[in-house]
């Protein structure tokens, strides 16, 4: 009986010594997994973010000579296409500016062209995404009026 | 005498122990191995950011990486090779050279109405410009290709310069980054007139040390050490990469072609060219797009104007389609463009813009 409990003794210390190493084990692999999903959050956001600032600062988009961060011409952007700005930034995101004036939001094409204040790129509905909005200025070309707008940039998921 | 049951538990001891330690071996090493990872998929990722902000912001900074060679295997244009994987930098043009402590750089090349943006990140460099029997062409040469460089003025990494040489012997100074050096130095080399008659530098002397790498402009071609550029005029000519093989050469058509071909060979130079073609005809198609936009709102002495513009954009965007080293289409390309510069700041003058 004696020996038998001496026995019992030494499988269940064993059984606790190795139930504290998995826990630890586990709590240090759940620890690495949460931070490598940190890291991976983090570059899908710099990455959405990167997109927000390249588009706001692109020369192609922006009016000559204005040094003072960004100034969108409404010219350039009624002639951008989704499929040309593509060409240079990739798939799988998209970009709205909506110039925050008097005039109901109306989408802009050559034929509406300047009685217009929205700018839609490469927007597919009905799918997830991850966006973030910045204000910006936008340059009426025609009334050589500066607009406040909003710039919406996304990934898609 | 040891009992049975005293022999079991030394057995047990020792077998347990065993075990307890190879697991706990095996899960740090394992452990340590998805730490490094993370910490350098970190470093990665902060050095991905600086260059981004550099780009959007065109304010030049610094960023250091020890135990660079761990973290950056090699760049292959756009991708940063690391141990984890692949880091892409699209939709950016980067010119990188990997090194402990890098400057990051956004230059320009203004086209007036586009401006081609590409980023340099270059570790500490010293930079030999060698212009011999210097004409015209050889001097406006060496001031745009030194103005491809970065300016490390206000960044800890510097990028310095010098010329040379003369009875063996360079002429270089501390001070010498690219501001001074283009705006003040060669200018005034050029016009003192003193300094036509320029030799070879030697390779290996105390007096080289100094310099990192060179470039030899010579308005004829020469067998020299490094890189040879012979140009046509100030924006165009040939570089020779190796001069023991005079048939090895490639057509540059601006100063970026040298710059990219200095810090990367033919990778970089193809590289670049890819980017800034496709980039030019973007631009152009874009800007064709805008003028029929604001066609019906133009005043009616500003109709030719855009009319001739439109022409010039829709050549240029025929001839950036073409082969970047058919000498024919690049000269015709360039010809287009200073025509296109000139006819948007004629616009601009006219009040048309």
């Amino acid at each position: 009986m004696k020996g038998q409990a001496h026995i019992l003794e030494y499988f269940f210390l064993t059984f606790f010594v190795l139930m504290v190493i998995v826990l630890v084990a586990i709590f240090l692999t759940a620890y690495q997994s949460m931070t490598s999903g940190s890291l991976q959050s983090e570059y899908e956001t710099q990455d959405t973010m990167f997109m927000l600032k390249t588009f706001s600062n692109y020369p192609i988009l922006n009016k000559r000579g204005y040094k003072e961060g960004s100034m969108f011409e409404d010219s350039k952007l009624t002639a951008a296409t989704c499929g040309d700005m593509e060409t240079i930034f990739g798939t799988g995101w998209f970009a709205e500016i909506i110039a925050k004036d008097s005039m109901a939001e109306k989408e802009c094409t050559v034929n509406d062209y300047p009685l217009c204040n929205k700018w839609t790129f490469c927007k597919v509905s009905g799918e997830d995404f991850q966006a973030f909005e910045v204000p910006v200025n936008i340059y009426r070309k025609t009334t050589r009026v500066v607009s406040a707008g909003i710039l919406r940039v996304g990934f898609y998921d | 005498m040891l009992s049975v049951f005293q022999l079991f538990k030394i057995i047990f001891g020792i077998v347990f122990s065993a075990f307890v330690l190879i697991t706990i071996m095996r899960f740090s090493f394992s452990y340590t191995d998805i730490g490094e990872s993370s910490q350098q998929a970190a470093v990665l990722i902060g050095f991905r950011k600086v260059i981004n902000d550099v780009y959007t912001t065109g304010i030049p900074g610094d960023y250091s990486i020890n135990n660079v060679n761990d973290v950056i295997m090699r760049y292959r244009p756009p991708d940063i090779i690391s141990a984890i994987t692949p880091l892409s930098i699209e939709p950016m043009t980067v010119l990188m050279v990997p090194g402990e402590d890098m400057g990051v750089y956004r230059n320009e090349y203004d086209l007036g109405w586009y401006s081609f943006y590409y980023m340099e990140v270059l570790p500490k460099m010293n930079v030999l410009i060698n212009p011999l029997n210097a004409t015209e062409s050889v001097w406006d040469t060496a001031k745009n290709v030194v103005s491809a460089f970065p300016s490390t003025e206000n960044i800890y990494t510097k990028v310095k310069f010098g010329f040379g040489c003369r009875n063996s012997y360079p002429f270089n100074d501390e001070n010498w980054e690219r501001e001074r050096f283009e705006d003040s130095i060669l200018a005034w080399a050029e016009v003192s007139g003193e300094y036509n008659n320029l030799s070879v530098c030697p390779l290996d002397t105390p007096a080289m040390d100094y310099f990192d790498d060179r470039i030899t402009i010579s308005p004829a071609f020469t067998v020299v050490d490094g890189i040879l550029v012979v140009p046509m005029d100030g924006d165009t000519g040939y570089i020779y990469p190796d001069t023991s093989d005079p048939m090895l050469k490639y057509f540059y058509k601006n100063p970026i072609d040298v710059v990219s071909f200095f810090l990367g060979g033919d990778e970089f130079y193809n590289y670049t060219n890819k980017k800034f073609l496709n980039e030019l005809k973007f631009a152009a198609t874009l800007k064709i797009n805008e003028i029929n936009v604001l066609r019906p709102n133009m005043g009616t002495d500003c109709v030719g104007h855009y009319q001739e513009l439109e022409g010039m954009l829709n050549a240029i965007k025929t001839l950036a389609a073409q082969d970047y080293r058919n000498q024919a289409s690049m000269l015709s390309l360039n010809e287009m463009i200073k025509e296109s510069v000139s006819k948007y700041k004629e616009i601009g003058d006219e009040g048309c813009d």
